[in-house]
């Protein structure tokens, strides 16, 4: 699904990814934990293509892909989704409007039938409700006055109508209550398929405990110094990321 | 017969010269030479003449002009086409052709700032009367004589000029206590190809109790020609009377290639109610000078405009908000997309005299730059007088939020879409103001087509 080698990137001529090495297999959940300012989130924007976030070595691949060749759009079109962790506000866009754009172009590009405005309609105000969203929402502005649990929320209603192959959450439980959090969770859980694949971004082990993951990796300076099964999460939340940095 | 206002370029630079006698003659000939003119409409007009001798021409040392490249217009003569000779136009233009909105509201229909008769369209409508100045009564004569003369002004050297040689006009009377449901639609057409001086001057006097729909639109339907020199000029005043109620518009175009000057001044009674659209695509300069003078207390007035400049048009809102006696209200809100290597001038103005205290009055005016050479330059103003009063002001100038284009990308839509939705974003919420549906799915077309060349 998802291959990482060797990558470096910088942000504003800071070298902040030095030698990111990953390898994701269909169906599988990662979570990537590791102390503020390690790299995480640079990841999922060198990953989704952000402009700014200059990649200076290494590649990925994504379902065989060079993902480096393509600019932002044409990687959401091949099935790539980041969970933004501050989402954009955007005044005057109605949420239904992106939303039926962004649903249009992807289907399009991935060859599946358009979907009418009734169907579509139909389907949001469906995920609204499995992501316990007021369908209202999707009348007012994008991420408009939203707070951050309901625009946690939208990202993954954004999600479940895109259908990706790859999910990358960052930091998607910051800030949630702890109800949000199971709706989040809930939410990832109902999108699990054996062909669809996460990087869940976090700093807390409880996040881990709705959405168990099978791989956890510790980002430490650019790269990833520890890798293990769900327990290296309890671990961590027990002992802090110093003794993995020390050893 | 043509009018020069400038003989050479290196005169103009010179600016600020003053208006030169013999132009003023050539026009008193102009005037006195009209053989359909009444006596009364003649006297008022050569009246007007003497008036320009308080003008200067143009230049961009004056605030007014401090932005505006007039050049084309005041470098060459512009022919001035005697009423005969416009009488006489062919009147080979099909509306219908047009695609324009509202075609079956009421129709009244402007070539070249001469009312054609055969293009308009009075739908046996009660409530309202309409007629050329020419053809007007005695008392109708005395209303349009009141409305013209009190709307005299200093500002504008063009609109003095169209106010001193247009003998085409049209008054326009709502009558006392009609709840009128169909729109009037004024469709000013341009259609000269060559260096013309187009006039034209519409009075609208809504009676107490009335409401009313009014669109003035602006079409040039000569767009083949490269020339740019023509100029159209037009000036509309709009009188609302007590507690009269009226939903105005003003749209401009496909106007790219000519100049257009024009002035709206609306005067309010006590209790009345204005809500007035503007709406314009840009021409080489498209130049409005907006006045509303709040004449009566508790009248209020809402101004929205868009202003959607491209290639290297001009576009240019002077607007006068005078609160003249106490406890009115008015919203003033302009959002300009401005493209290419175009520009934008948005200058408002809120004017509040000594004793208009309660004064309740707000500017907003934002812009959103779409390259590195599209230009705006914004000022709004606040002169208050009274010391009892609630005003706000602003402007903003700002380019597409990259952050939201990546976030917009990052769902799958290209870079193009992202921004065209950004930009139809940023004025989405004024054209939601519209209450006509036919004009607000038009200008929603119009906005969508002038924001397709964006990249």
């Amino acid at each position: 699904m998802l291959s990482i080698d060797n990558l470096q990137a910088n942000v504003e001529d800071k070298n902040i990814l030095k030698g990111l090495s990953l390898e994701i297999k269909p169906g599988e959940i990662h979570a990537i934990m590791g102390p503020n300012g390690s790299g995480k989130s640079t990841l999922g924007y060198v990953l989704s293509g952000r402009e700014g976030y200059e990649v200076t070595g290494g590649t990925a691949t994504l379902n065989g892909d060079n993902l480096f060749d393509l600019e932002a759009d044409e990687r959401a079109k091949k099935g790539l989704f980041l969970a933004f962790q501050y989402p954009v506000e955007i005044p005057g866009v109605s949420n239904m409007e992106f939303l039926k754009a962004s649903v249009d172009t992807v289907r399009e590009y991935q060859g599946k039938d358009a979907l009418d405005t009734v169907s579509f309609m139909k389907l949001a105000r469906e995920k609204c409700n499995a992501v316990n969203l007021d369908p209202h929402f999707l009348k007012r502005g994008v991420n408009e006055g939203f707070s951050g649990g309901e625009k946690k929320r939208n990202e993954i209603m954004q999600m479940m109508l895109l259908e990706p192959s790859l999910c990358i959450l960052d930091e998607t439980d910051s800030g949630l209550d702890i109800d949000a959090l199971q709706v989040v969770a809930d939410g990832v859980n109902a999108c699990r398929d054996p062909n669809r694949s996460f990087i869940i971004v976090t700093h807390y082990q409880r996040l881990l405990d709705y959405i168990v993951p099978d791989k956890v990796h510790v980002l430490s300076d650019g790269k990833i110094i520890k890798s293990g099964g769900k327990e290296l999460a309890r671990e961590l939340e027990k002992k802090g990321y110093s003794w993995i940095e020390k050893a | 017969m043509n009018i020069s206002l400038q003989n050479s370029t290196a005169e103009f630079l010179n600016s600020g010269s003053s208006i030169s006698e013999s132009l003023t003659s050539t026009l008193e000939d102009y005037i006195n030479s009209s053989e359909s003119t009444p006596d009364w409409l003649k006297t008022l007009k050569l009246n007007s003449i003497k008036s320009l001798s308080d003008f200067s021409i143009p230049s961009r040392k004056m605030e007014h002009w401090k932005y505006n490249d007039i050049s084309s217009v005041i470098s060459n003569p512009l022919g001035l086409k005697k009423d005969s000779e416009l009488a006489k136009q062919p009147s080979t233009v099909d509306l219908n052709k047009l695609n324009l909105p509202l075609m079956s509201s009421v129709l009244c229909v402007f070539i070249d700032g001469e009312y054609s008769e055969g293009l308009s369209n009075l739908r046996q409508q009660e409530g309202f009367e309409v007629t050329t100045f020419k053809d007007a009564s005695e008392t109708q004569i005395e209303e349009i004589k009141s409305s013209l003369v009190s709307a005299a002004q200093q500002k504008n050297l063009f609109i003095q000029i169209n106010d001193s040689v247009s003998m085409n006009g049209l008054y326009l009377k709502i009558d006392a206590n009609k709840k009128s449901v169909m729109p009037i639609y004024l469709i000013y057409l341009s259609t000269n190809d060559d260096s013309q001086l187009t006039n034209n001057q519409v009075v609208i006097n809504c009676n107490q109790n009335s409401q009313s729909c009014i669109v003035e639109h602006f079409i040039n339907l000569n767009n083949e020609t490269e020339d740019s020199s023509q100029l159209a000029c037009q000036q509309t005043i709009l009188e609302l009377g007590e507690n009269s109620h009226c939903d105005h518009y003003r749209i401009s175009t496909g106007s790219k290639n000519i100049n257009k000057i024009s002035r709206l001044l609306v005067k309010l009674a006590k209790d009345s109610n204005l809500s007035s659209f503007h709406f314009s695509e840009g021409a080489v300069l498209d130049k409005t000078d907006i006045d509303v003078w709040h004449q009566g207390s508790n009248s209020e007035s809402k101004m929205t405009g868009i202003y959607l400049p491209s290639e290297k048009n001009q576009i240019d809102f002077h607007t006068c908000v005078e609160h003249q006696v106490p406890h009115c209200n008015s919203r003033e809100t302009f959002r300009g997309i401005i493209a290419d290597s175009s520009s934008a001038t948005f200058n408002g103005k809120i004017h509040i005299f000594k004793d208009a205290q309660k004064s309740d009055a707000q500017l907003s005016n934002k812009n959103l730059l779409l390259t590195n050479q599209a230009q705006i330059n914004t000022k709004p103003e606040l002169e208050i007088y009274a010391d009892d009063v609630v005003c706000a002001h602003g402007a903003t100038i700002a380019k597409i939020d990259e952050k939201a284009v990546y976030y917009l990308k990052s769902r799958g839509i290209s870079e193009t879409q992202a921004k065209k939705m950004l930009s139809v974003g940023f004025i989405n919420e004024l054209l939601d103001e519209i209450n006509q549906t036919e004009l607000h799915k038009y200008l929603t077309d119009k906005v969508q087509s002038s924001l397709s060349n964006l990249k």
